[in-house]
């Protein structure tokens, strides 16, 4: 018998990836074994330590491009740079968690490394290049979100997003892994590059090609119903406002990066050449995506949902990027736009749950009224989040929203850059009626409860994060392009 | 020397919240020096562009999105920012008297101040973008101050028309600036102006043209987006003077001055801003005079003069620039000056109501001289400035190059609304200072104001009539240079008050004696009836904002109706139509039914086991039998996978349907017994058909799929390098841990997660077991978590 | 035979959706257990078609029998089978707790949505 061949295997290129998930199975250990009840908090800082980590594991990794594990996970400058995103979600939602939890009298120890596992699940997106492995990631991702969702037990409102969430959940990844198994089914094959060299082969006419269209068609659909995307949005409203409010903050934007990282790879290296086929169709789910989104949260009076909401029509924003991928632009404008969302999304989350007393939810606009006067420095903080998800200068939403637009007026979709300009006006109105009642109403409620040190932390790092982008973007542009260079190539 | 000029005020603004301190009239006059600083500086950068050059300053800021902040100073950018920044001075110290009781002053002047900024950024930038940025900034900064009073609902109204109509016109000119970057390759206004052929012959052309137009209408308050002025004159009349008369509604006009050159010379530019403009001068005018505030009545003039401002931009020509530039600042002048006069007579009498004023002229004689020399100039009489302005835009209309009817029309407008401000302003001053004092409608002590409170409307009115008499020479070297920008090429301009009798003497002297004739008749024209102020613009803006909300709402309300099933049916519905539509236009042909010779009976009878447990399951009247026919599917899948050679998959099989079945049998015994059909006959019916699809189509993409064989099969290679490279005989369990270990770990790792899930909703049980399995929400007011039954 | 493995994934695909579209969570449940089991079968019939050849096992020679099954699927579905295990055991047990905190198992109770 011969010796044993051990196929060649880079565990450097999965390094982040493999710090999140042993740290987060070491974690579970530590907590269960040595961290007290009533001290879970420290489960939460060792969490924070644990990203981090992984976040300087990956630093000697920048500039490296190569794949691994016979080229199911790859690693280049976009995964890394995605990566970094991640894992700075992750830190964010854990902060704001810290204090919300014990508050909230929902604190177990798991909370923290399940956040690491869904941060996993992300990276694994965002690095996969095979069918399977995005199946692997998305399920990693959605189990531990639905795990999440359900976790404010015993109130109602979040068993119940569980339960919808769980269900649309599970029969969107029924459907995704049908459509593995077609698209295997016509081309014999479940990595990416060998989907596309198949399919750059075949003449548009083929049979077998129908068959991929099909099983591309449900995979599509899957990746739509995670990063929510018109009409298989509906769960969005009701999941966010049921969960605890972290977990909503943090599903809101990882789920969208996620999904779509993995989108964009799957668009471009899978289904290059069916793009007459996927655009229209993708197109008109985003036009329909930014006008569902941004029309039902101008109807809202409740905050957390005008958010669930927004962040649909942001999901259309961020499709913009992705669907011209194949342009230098795309990928770039991708990456920033999650960053920027990831920013501001969160710190508006975090102003929510400053606002939350004892188990009491004050996501109403009227307890927003006078909040300036109650608290000057989170209703400026606030005012700056909702500035940048309207998109107005000089916030870095702003940045985000116009280098989105470019990308898609320039990658040929000038009547979607069109409708999300509109759109937008259209979301303006909903943003700045928060601002009215924070500025220029008298206060109704007692004042909010005293800041702590987590969510102060979360806010100031957000805000200030959205501001200096907003005026210095340059840095990240660049960082953004680098990553995306890597992609075409 | 630019950037710190628009950097200076952006962030000196929040240095303003000092002013909220006591001694405010003392702060804010100490505040008027940084405006005052920058006038200076502005004075010092005059020279070279004076003499026809331009100051251009910049820094690459987004290279990548083609955003660098270029700042530019040519005449007509010196004019508007002397402009700004002079009256602005005036502004901050008047404020600080006007609002000395507030304590908000602080706010407000910081709130002025970062307008300024923004202004500032909007007429020096070089770069359009950079410009739209500042622009929205000044919309923005509008609607703060327009709501600054927000305990008036009508504050509240005006700040979100205004926010509304220029934010959304913002856009439109964000998509033609777009447009026009696309068309020139550059975002330079320097490059666009150098362009001007290329762009008129552009296919993109009238789309630029259409956008930006609405863009600089809504902004400048042209008809019919006119409405919100009035609105926004909720503000504090210190804003008033300086955002909705002087400057910020003047960046409107600014832009389309400053594009005129590129722009201009086409049919639809020219007409349009000359049709438009007049309509807008000569109705503005018109219902300006039969106004009874004192504020309405000028925020209507203004509305006019920006309507004269566009059309003498339309009318073109040597005239027509120097026209613009004239009369902006002529009017910048006196308008300012009677806002500010208005805020006097209101802070001191309480009321600015044309019908309780009068008989002032006994107790507030330096009010009633200063108003009358900005009255002067806003009604054109010789030796004032406003004369030699309106002069100015009679010659425009009298030399256009748009044809004879449009030149006379031009002219007509023109004297109906010199001879509507003449009776505008002699009711203004007649009903203020003439007559007899209405005791009852005044406050007790009725008196000149302080002095500090004149200074700020005395010297733009003593510079109105200073103008023409001392500074002639100075004023026309900057209105060259501005209308020069304006025109696009280097202009000779000698104002002159006397230029000999000519066409445009004549009507403006008949429009003066026609004027002062029906002064007696002004009171009777303003109450008289069937003219009615119509174009109740912010009527049917109100309207159109509640349709928008209902129809939002109504939309949501339908998609959004909580119930799990109604999202999973579209779900499927939409499925259905992506997968189906390709399938039955493409794939239809590939199925093909092959019988097959071999074909077991045993096999036919797992295969169709499979319905008959699925139709039993669905029918099942109680639910162990619908656990025992999903029992019988599971079994059968797992013969299947026997029968055609898969073991390992059969055993799983079995193992995992064993378990599952525990499992269900172990939870259903604590749910409730019952377990009828909730749904009606008709739904049922209705997700029957769609299953019914759903499982066409499945059934019809397997056969389909199955029989392909396109590509080279994956599975000798695995079959063949099992032994060899994985060392083992079982190639699936080689596939597993070894060519595709990294499955197998994910799948690990997933299955660990949902255990923990698991582990995580059982245990939690402990600590919270007095939880009674009721719909009671947590805290008593928490009304959210309480659930709605939509069911209807 | 394909015919056969194609009646009975519509069927399960079919009434996995019609259950799915019921208003008892037990029903939805079941539904979900037949959906795996009809995307198990139908990941089957991918690959390199189904046979009766035999299980892919190697004789010591490492030689596989003639016409041997794709082995390549049936790891696939190996994972398949295990993941929604996993998942059916976590909609179980969530599907207990949500009817503790709802106290009824129609699931139109579970309907918190916009109030406009």
């Amino acid at each position: 018998m011969d010796a044993l061949t051990i196929p060649p295997v880079d565990l450097g290129l999965i390094a982040p990836l493999l710090v999140v998930v042993t740290w987060a199975t070491g974690l579970l250990l530590v907590d269960t074994f040595f961290i007290p009840v009533g001290r879970k908090k420290l489960t939460g800082y060792l969490a924070i330590a644990g990203l981090v980590v992984a976040g300087l594991v990956g630093l000697p990794l920048w500039g490296v491009s190569g794949s691994t594990f016979g080229g199911m996970v790859r690693l280049d400058p976009f995964a890394l740079t995605l990566t970094w995103v991640f894992l700075l979600i992750g830190i964010l939602s854990i902060t704001m968690s810290l204090d919300y939890l014990p508050r909230q009298d929902i604190e177990q120890g798991e909370y923290y490394p399940l956040i690491m596992f869904a941060v996993s699940g992300m990276i694994l997106l965002a690095q996969g290049a095979d069918l399977i492995v995005l199946f692997l990631g998305i399920e990693t991702l959605s189990i531990t979100l639905y795990i999440l969702t359900g976790f404010a037990y015993p109130r109602l409102t979040s068993e119940e997003a569980a339960m919808k969430y769980l269900v649309l959940g599970a029969f969107a990844a029924g459907f995704f892994v049908y459509g593995i198994a077609l698209i295997f089914g016509a081309t014999g094959s479940t990595r990416l590059s060998e989907i596309g060299a198949y399919a750059a082969d075949r003449d548009l006419g083929d049979t077998n090609l129908t068959l991929l269209l099909g099983g591309a068609a449900m995979v599509l659909i899957a990746f739509s119903f995670k990063a929510a995307l018109a009409p298989f949005h509906m769960w969005i409203p009701d999941v966010y406002q049921g969960s605890p409010t972290p977990v909503a903050a943090f599903m809101s934007v990882g789920t969208k990066g996620g999904a779509l990282a993995a989108l964009v790879r799957l668009l471009f290296e899978a289904l290059p050449t069916l793009n007459a086929y996927w655009l229209p169709v993708l197109a008109g789910l985003t036009a329909l995506t930014m006008v569902v989104g941004n029309l039902g949260a101008i109807a809202q009076m409740d905050v957390k949902r005008m958010l669930a909401y927004s962040s649909i029509g942001h999901a259309g924003y961020v499709m913009l990027g992705v669907m011209v991928a194949g342009e230098q632009r795309g990928p770039e404008a991708f990456i920033f736009y999650i960053l920027v969302y990831a920013l501001s999304n969160l710190g508006a989350f975090a102003v929510l749950i400053a606002l939350e007393h004892q188990g009491e939810e004050a996501w109403q606009l009227d307890d927003f009224a006078g909040l300036y006067q109650r608290q000057p420095l989170l209703a400026v903080a606030m005012a700056i989040f909702m500035f940048s998800l309207a998109g107005v200068p000089p916030t870095a939403g702003f940045m985000a929203k116009f280098y989105a637009l470019t990308a898609a007026w320039e990658g040929g979709l000038p009547w979607l850059a069109l409708v999300g300009v509109l759109t937008s006006a259209i979301a303006a109105f909903f943003y700045l009626r928060v601002i009215i009642r924070m500025f220029m109403t008298e206060p109704e409620g007692e004042p909010a409860p005293e800041l702590n040190r987590g969510l102060t932390i979360d806010i100031v790092v957000a805000a200030a994060g959205t501001i200096i982008i907003g005026l210095i973007p340059a840095p990240i542009f660049a960082l953004v392009e680098r990553s995306a260079v890597a992609l075409g190539g | 020397m630019l950037y710190p000029i628009v950097f200076i005020a952006l962030v000196a603004s929040p240095l303003a919240l000092i002013a909220r301190l006591p001694a405010r009239s003392l702060i804010a006059w100490g505040l008027a020096f940084i405006p005052l600083t920058l006038f200076g500086l502005t004075l010092t950068q005059a020279g070279p562009v004076l003499a026809g050059e331009q100051v251009v300053e910049e820094i690459s800021w987004v290279p990548a999105l083609g955003l660098n902040l270029t700042f530019t100073l040519d005449g007509l950018s010196l004019l508007f920012a002397l402009i700004i920044t002079g009256i602005g001075t005036l502004i901050v110290g008047y404020a600080g008297h006007y609002l000395g009781a507030d304590s908000g002053l602080g706010r407000f002047l910081a709130y002025l101040m970062l307008f300024m900024g923004a202004m500032l950024g909007v007429v020096l930038a070089g770069n359009v973008l950079t410009m739209f940025v500042f622009w929205e900034l000044t919309s923005v900064t509008s609607y703060l101050l327009i709501g600054y009073k927000h305990d008036y609902p009508d504050a509240r109204r005006g700040a979100l028309h205004s926010l509304l109509v220029t934010g959304g016109g913002g856009l439109a000119l964000l998509v033609g600036l777009l447009l026009l970057g696309q068309m020139v390759g550059s975002y330079e206004f320097r490059d666009i102006l150098a362009a001007g052929d290329q762009l008129r012959a552009h296919s993109l052309y009238p789309a630029a043209v259409i956008l930006i137009l609405l863009g600089c209408f809504t902004k400048s308050a042209q008809i019919p987006f006119h409405f919100w002025l009035p609105g926004a004159m909720q503000a504090p009349t210190p804003a008033s003077a300086f955002l909705h008369s002087a400057t910020m509604v003047k960046a409107g006009v600014y832009l389309m001055a400053r594009l005129s050159p590129a722009l201009g010379g086409t049919a639809l530019w020219d007409v349009t801003l000359a049709v438009v403009g007049g309509a807008t001068m000569t109705f503005a005018a018109i219902v300006a005079m039969r106004q009874f505030d004192l504020k309405a009545m000028l925020a209507y003039t203004t509305i006019s003069m920006l309507g004269a401002l566009t059309m003498q931009i339309g009318l073109g020509g040597k005239y027509g620039a120097e026209g613009v530039a004239t009369n902006i600042l002529a009017h910048a002048l006196y308008k300012s000056a009677l806002f500010m006069l208005a805020g006097v007579i209101d802070h001191e009498c309480g009321t600015r109501d044309l019908r309780r004023l009068g008989g002032l002229r006994r107790y507030m004689p330096q009010t009633m001289v200063i108003t009358a020399l900005a009255l002067l100039s806003f009604g054109g009489i010789p030796i004032m400035f406003g004369f030699v302005a309106k002069e100015l835009m009679l010659e425009a209309a009298l030399e256009t190059d748009l044809g004879a009817t449009l030149s006379i029309l031009a002219v007509a407008a023109i004297a109906v609304t010199a001879i509507a401000y003449l009776i505008t302003g002699w009711r203004l001053f007649s009903n203020t200072f003439l007559g007899q004092r209405s005791t009852a409608a005044m406050q007790q002590h009725v008196d000149d104001p302080t002095p500090g409170m004149l200074i700020g409307p005395g010297v733009p009115a003593i510079l109105s009539l200073f103008i023409p008499l001392v500074l002639l020479a100075p004023v026309s070297t900057l209105i060259a240079a501005a209308s020069a920008a304006i025109y696009g090429k280097p202009l000779e301009v000698k104002l002159a008050l006397w230029h000999g009798v000519n066409p445009a003497l004549l009507v403006s002297l008949s429009a003066i004696v026609i004027g002062v004739a029906m002064f007696r008749f002004a009171e009777q024209l303003a109450n008289m009836r069937g003219w009615p102020i119509w174009l109740r613009g912010d009527m049917i803006f109100d309207r159109l904002i509640e349709r928008t909300l209902t129809g939002a709402t109504a939309l949501t309300r339908t998609l959004q109706e909580g119930r799990l099933r109604r999202y999973i049916l579209i779900t499927a519905l939409t499925m259905l139509i992506f997968v189906g539509v390709p399938f039955i236009s493409f794939g239809l042909g590939a199925i093909r039914f092959d019988l097959d010779p071999q074909l077991q009976f045993y096999e036919i009878l797992a295969a169709a086991l499979i319905p008959i447990g699925v139709i039993a399951t669905i029918k099942a009247r109680t639910r162990l039998g619908a656990i025992i026919a999903v029992g019988v599917v599971g079994a059968m899948v797992a013969l299947l996978f026997v029968l055609f050679s898969a073991p390992d998959l059969a055993l799983t099989q079995l193992l995992i349907e064993v378990l599952s079945t525990v499992f269900l049998l172990l939870v259903f015994s604590v749910l409730p017994v019952r377990f009828e059909s909730f749904s009606s006959a008709w739904v049922r019916q209705r997700d029957a058909i769609v299953a019914i699809a759903m499982g066409i189509l499945m059934g019809g993409l397997v056969l389909a799929t199955a029989t392909n064989d396109s590509f080279a099969p994956l599975a000798p290679f695995f079959l063949e390098n099992s032994l060899d490279k994985g060392k083992g005989a079982n190639v699936v369990n080689v596939i597993l841990v070894d060519f595709r270990g990294f499955d197998t770990l994910g799948e690990i790792t997933v299955l660990f997660i949902a255990l923990l899930g698991i582990y995580g909703l059982l245990r939690l049980r402990q600590g919270k077991d007095d939880v009674t399995p009721e719909r009671v929400p947590t805290t008593a007011t928490e009304p959210l978590s309480e659930p709605v039954n939509t069911q209807r | 035979m394909i015919i056969l493995l194609a009646i009975a994934i519509g069927s399960l695909f079919g009434g996995a959706t019609y259950l799915i579209l019921r208003r008892s969570v037990v029903k939805l449940i079941l539904g979900l257990i037949m959906l795996s089991h009809g995307v198990n079968l139908l990941i089957f019939t991918m690959g390199d078609g189904v046979r009766r050849g035999g299980p892919p096992l190697v004789d010591a020679s490492g030689q596989p029998p003639a016409g041997s099954a794709d082995p390549l699927v049936q790891a696939l579905i190996l994972t398949a089978i295990v993941i929604s295990f996993g998942f059916t055991a976590f909609v179980l047990a969530l599907a207990y707790r949500s009817n503790q905190a709802a106290g009824s198992d129609d699931l139109d109770d579970l309907s918190t949505t916009d109030r406009l």
